[in-house]
This record gives structure tokens, sequence and C-alpha cells, in this order.
């Protein structure tokens, strides 16, 4: 411990080596940071594609009726009408034409 | 109920009900359509087509969508109600109106070749000998549109295919009426449109199994369907298959009453179920 009155001496002065060494782990501790950073964004956007509804989750296609569909619509061409006892005098008349 | 006559396709076509505007648009749409699918107009979009077998075609969008209707109708009735027998009527002398068609001795022409008909969305083609007649399907789909165009009450009849909106009252072939609540009703059959040929009275209902006017207890086949288009197949098929008309309709849910040359009615099971029994109604 100093005394009182005692001027407090600076430390010594970091060597150059020490200064270059603390440099590059900064450096190196930024570019990891940088990195995990980025990592973690891509990942959760990952994420937030894949489960939030909003998001398309294959490549956006129109709207199409399926050919099963279309095979059954086409299947039912042949639909029948309504037919009924008459009640009143005919309107028109059907006929070979 | 205005009415509103006029004369296309070769019958008379009545139009109840709608606006002046809508009795002008219907009558604009029957001469369009016959402008392009009449067999009897030399340059009809039906003619150039069939003038073309043997090569691919670019057709209008309304002659592509008609030619889907009845290869459509084709495989819905297993072939028998098909657009490729223009050359069977050729064959036996259906070469004008048949209400000009006179007598005629020469005997009825060979059939020619079956063959098949290309269809890719505007592009048509059609093997060397084959020939196009949509009539079986341009009237039904012509009504079926014009009836489209009445906003209200109404109904349309081109020479008795009728479609209507609202309940119309019908009179049928032979004697009796129907209630037609909902859809349509067509009559097909051999007594209009016939003709001598060779000594033998030829029609123009073609069966494809013989390309010969189908020999068939039924003289007219009346048949009710969701749409025009759908009665009046219902109606030729019915009246090609013979007596296994009325089975076969009833197979597909369709009402459908048959009448004989002697003017004996036979209705099936869809037909009882809606009306009754064969006897009159009115």
């Amino acid at each position: 411990m100093p005394r009182a009155g005692q001027r407090r001496r600076s430390p010594p002065l970091p060597k150059a080596e020490e200064l270059a060494s603390a440099r590059r782990r900064a450096i190196v501790a930024k570019g990891v940071l940088a990195s995990a950073g980025t990592c973690v964004f891509l990942v959760a956007m990952v994420f937030a594609r894949q489960s939030y509804a909003g998001h398309p989750k294959q490549p956006a296609s129109a709207l199409a009726v399926s050919p099963h569909f279309v095979r059954i619509v086409r299947r039912n061409l042949l639909q029948a009408g309504v037919v009924a006892p008459a009640e009143a005098p005919p309107g028109a008349t059907t006929a070979v034409s | 109920m205005n009415d509103h006559r006029f004369v296309a396709m070769g019958c008379e076509v009545l139009v109840g009900g709608g606006t002046w505007a809508e009795r002008t648009a219907i009558q604009r749409l029957f001469a369009e359509r016959e402008v392009v699918f009449s067999r009897f107009l030399p340059r009809s979009e039906l003619n150039l087509v069939n003038a073309s077998a043997g090569r691919v075609i670019m057709v209008s969008p309304l002659f592509a969508r008609t030619l889907r209707v009845a290869l459509e109708a084709a495989e819905e009735t297993e072939g028998l109600v098909r657009p490729t027998l223009g050359g069977a009527l050729e064959a036996a002398g259906y070469t004008r109106d048949s209400s000009v068609l006179a007598p005629d001795p020469t005997p009825r022409a060979p059939s020619p070749r079956s063959g098949s008909v290309f269809a890719l969305g505007r592009f048509v083609g059609l093997d060397t000998g084959v020939t196009l007649d949509l009539n079986g399907v341009v009237k039904a789909l012509a009504v079926d549109d014009a009836i489209a165009l009445i906003a209200g009450d109404g109904f349309v009849s081109a020479g008795g295919d009728m479609a209507t909106h609202g309940e119309l009252t019908v009179a049928l072939p032979g004697s009796g009426s129907v209630a037609l609540r909902e859809g349509a009703l067509a009559t097909s059959g051999s007594t209009k449109r016939w003709w001598i040929r060779g000594g033998s009275v030829q029609h123009h209902l073609i069966d494809p199994r013989t390309s010969r006017p189908a020999q068939t207890p039924w003289s007219q086949v009346t048949a009710c369907g969701a749409s025009c288009l759908a009665a009046d197949i219902a109606a030729k098929a019915g009246f090609l298959l013979g007596e296994r008309g009325p089975t076969w309709l009833d197979r597909k849910g369709i009402p459908a009453r048959f009448l004989t040359a002697d003017d004996e009615v036979t209705v099936n099971a869809a037909w009882r179920l809606g009306v009754g029994e064969a006897a009159p109604c009115i």
C-alpha cells in the first residue's frame, strides 16, 4: 500500500507487442460477435418463415381446379331438370325440330 | 308474357319474356351461331374446318368451345352422340335442308371410314376423311346461352328445345303436357328431318355403330335436363339406344318420355317419379 503523501506511481506502459495482441483479440472478438449476430438473425428469419402463417412456405402458384374435380364435373354433364304434373294450359310446345 | 318469334337454324325460335334488348340479343346470337355452324353455308366455319381435314388449324373461341362440349357429350354418352358423323349424314343424302330434299333414287353412298379429332385449346385437327357435324349440340347450346341473356322470368324455345327461368307448362308430342319447373326440355326424333334416298326413308339421327340412320322403336324422345344441352343429348341418346333408352336414362337420373310411331307413350322411372304415369296430364 502506498503511504499518504507518497506519489502514486502509474503502471508501466504495455509493450508494443501486448498492444498489438490486444488489438488482434478485439478484432477477433468483434468478428465473432458480428458473425454470431448475423447467424442468429438468419436462423430467426428462417424460423419465422417456417412458423409464421403469413409467410409462403412454398413458391406461390396460381389457384386451379384439381383435375380430379374437373373429371367428376364432366361426368355430370347429363344432369336432370325437374318436371311435375301440369297445372296450367301449355305456354310452349316441345317437339322434334 | 311478350312473345318474340324468328326463324334460325332451320326452325322457329320463340322467346317468351325478356326486354326488347334481350330479345334482340338472342336473335343476334342465333344468327351468329348459324353463320358459324351451318352445314349448308359454304363459307361457314364448320365447312372451312371440314375442308381442312388432315391438317391442324386454329379455330375461333366459339368453335373450340362447341367442339369441346361435343366431345364431352360423346364421352358422356359412350360415343352415341358424337360430332364426327357429318360424313355419314352426307352418305345418307342429307346435303341440303331436309324440307327441300327431293326423293333421290340413287342408292345410299357407302359410309365413310371413321377417324378421330384432335382438339387442344383453339387448335383442331381432323383425320383425313372425317367430317364434323356439330348440330347435335349447337342448337341446345344456343338455347342455354340465350336463356342466360334473360334476366327475369322467361323462356327460349328453338324448334321445341327449350329452357326456362320460372315454371312453364309445355305441351308434349302426341298429347298431354307437363310443368317444367327447372332446367330444360328437348325432343329428338325422326318425324321432321327425313327424306327418301335409294327407295328407303332416311333421317338425321345417325347410329354411330352402323353409320346409318338409327333403327329404333321410338319416333320422338323427350328428355328433361338441367340445361338444354343435357336434355338434348339425353333425348338423342335415348332415341339411338332404342329399347334400352329408358333404362339407360334412368341410370343417369334423367326423366324421359318415349313416343312410338303409333302414338304409344312410354315413360321411364325418373319421369314417372316427377309427373306420374304416361296418361295425359291435361
